[in-house]
């Protein structure tokens, strides 16, 4: 129930941003972009490259604002749908991320860890519900889940990464996604 | 491409922007036509947003929000920080030199709380209605200082079954962290929680105790009481 009156309190904001009003937009930016880099860093794994993409987040998001649906999907989520779609456009237009092994490795950790206790309210109840979700998963399914959404991987860069088989990757990422999904739909009946 | 499907797969790559020209306009074009492929892109699609607040979160350098806000073109309104404080007349308000900050926030905030949307509504007497619409109890009280500044304000209000106190507040100093109590009607006191308030402005929602409650206090740091909002009697 809490989450839904912070959600009510974030939907707020994006109608102030919507609304250019100072406070709400610098509010709105400041809760939400330690969010929306760490996401950029996970798919573009280049900070600069993320900057740019956040701040393009941003103004999309600011252009957008009127057509947000609290309904629909939380401040957060819509926020950080922008972010994906941004940072993929920027890595695509590239053409050169980086399969840092490395950075790869640690984000399919940090995922599935619990989330950082430093976070919002809310923001930690939808952390720890897609990191609950996501560690549901067989470790085959998550890893490439994690690749695949959180970490911007195409099923040929996860098969490449994973060493495995294309179809193989495709299958783990379409059985991963749809445990999610059931996972997801037990939680909304919960709710 | 009408009649023939295409596969999940297909599906799932185009939701995770994985899918290349010139099978992406090919699939974009049958989605237009096909609602049961639709609805399983719809399904992949959400289910991929749904996962995203699972990355780590980091936060950009130092001055990151200034420089999207410049870029936005918005930028603080040099009256609200000019406003002298004042004396608060017999109804604050109206005419009343408030700080701008957290009050307009803050009428945001109430008038999606209440479902209205209205930014002019917040201080108008309101009910919620309806299966979904989380009704307050009240319409916000000014946040005042000793000096009688109006620095935000506070509500009780309710999102479901769920009580909340909703704050909405700026000009704390820099560096201090102020508690929130909220007084109930019994003398005793709840701490909602802790936070630094920004000189432009937050708000945060917190939820709370069922008991009646008389008012909303901000203690810094020092244990002085920075600021108060009484609430209505039956809060
Ligand atoms: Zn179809």
């Amino acid at each position: 129930m809490f989450t839904h009156a912070d959600r009510a309190s974030d939907a707020a904001l994006v109608e102030g941003l919507a609304l250019g009003d100072h406070p709400a937009a610098a509010a709105f930016v400041r809760r939400f972009q330690g969010a929306v880099f760490g996401l950029a860093v996970s798919i573009t794994r280049d900070p600069n490259l993320a900057e740019d993409v956040s701040q393009e987040v941003f103004l999309r998001a600011w252009r957008a604002a009127r057509t947000y649906d609290p309904r629909r999907a939380s401040a957060l989520t819509w926020l950080l749908t922008i972010t994906r779609n941004a940072a993929i456009d920027a890595v695509r237009v590239r053409r050169n991320t980086p399969t840092d092994d490395e950075a790869l490795e640690r984000l399919i950790h940090d995922s599935l860890r619990a989330p950082d206790p430093a976070m919002s309210t809310l923001h930690r109840v939808e952390a720890e519900r897609a990191i609950e979700r996501l560690r549901a998963l067989s470790p085959d399914q998550a890893r490439a889940v994690v690749l695949a959404v959180l970490g911007g991987c195409t099923a040929a860069q996860v098969s490449e990464y994973e060493n495995i088989p294309l179809g193989t990757a495709k299958t783990r990422i379409r059985a991963g996604l749809q445990r999610l999904r059931g996972l997801m739909s037990s939680e909304e009946h919960h709710d | 491409m009408t009649e023939q499907h295409p596969t999940e797969d297909m599906l799932i790559d185009l939701a995770l922007g994985d899918s290349a020209e010139p099978d992406h306009d090919a699939l974009v074009e049958h989605l237009t036509g096909c609602a049961s492929c639709r609805d399983t892109y719809d399904v992949a699609a959400r289910t991929i947003d749904q996962s995203l607040p699972a990355a780590p979160v980091l936060q950009p350098r130092p001055g990151f929000d200034q420089t999207v806000l410049t870029a936005l073109g918005i930028t603080p309104d040099p009256e609200a920080s000019a406003a002298p404080a004042r004396r608060r007349g017999a109804h604050d308000g109206a005419d009343g030199r408030v700080r701008r900050t957290g009050i307009l926030v803050a009428a945001v905030i109430l008038g999606v709380l209440i479902g209205a949307g209205s930014v002019a509504a917040w201080n108008q007497p309101w009910n919620g209605h309806g299966p979904d619409q989380p009704t307050a109890s009240m319409p916000g009280a000014a946040l005042t200082t000793a000096d009688d500044e109006v620095v935000g304000m506070a509500a009780v209000s309710y999102v479901g079954d769920q009580r909340v106190v909703v704050v909405a507040a700026g000009g704390g100093i820099e560096g201090t962290s102020y508690e929130c109590r909220l007084r109930l009607a019994d003398g005793s006191a709840v701490t909602l929680g802790e936070w630094p308030v920004p000189d432009d402005g937050a708000m945060w929602v917190m939820p709370a105790p069922a008991a009646p409650a008389v008012s909303v206090e901000l203690v810094a740091d020092d244990g002085t009481v920075w600021s108060t909002a009484t609430l209505d009697t039956d809060s």
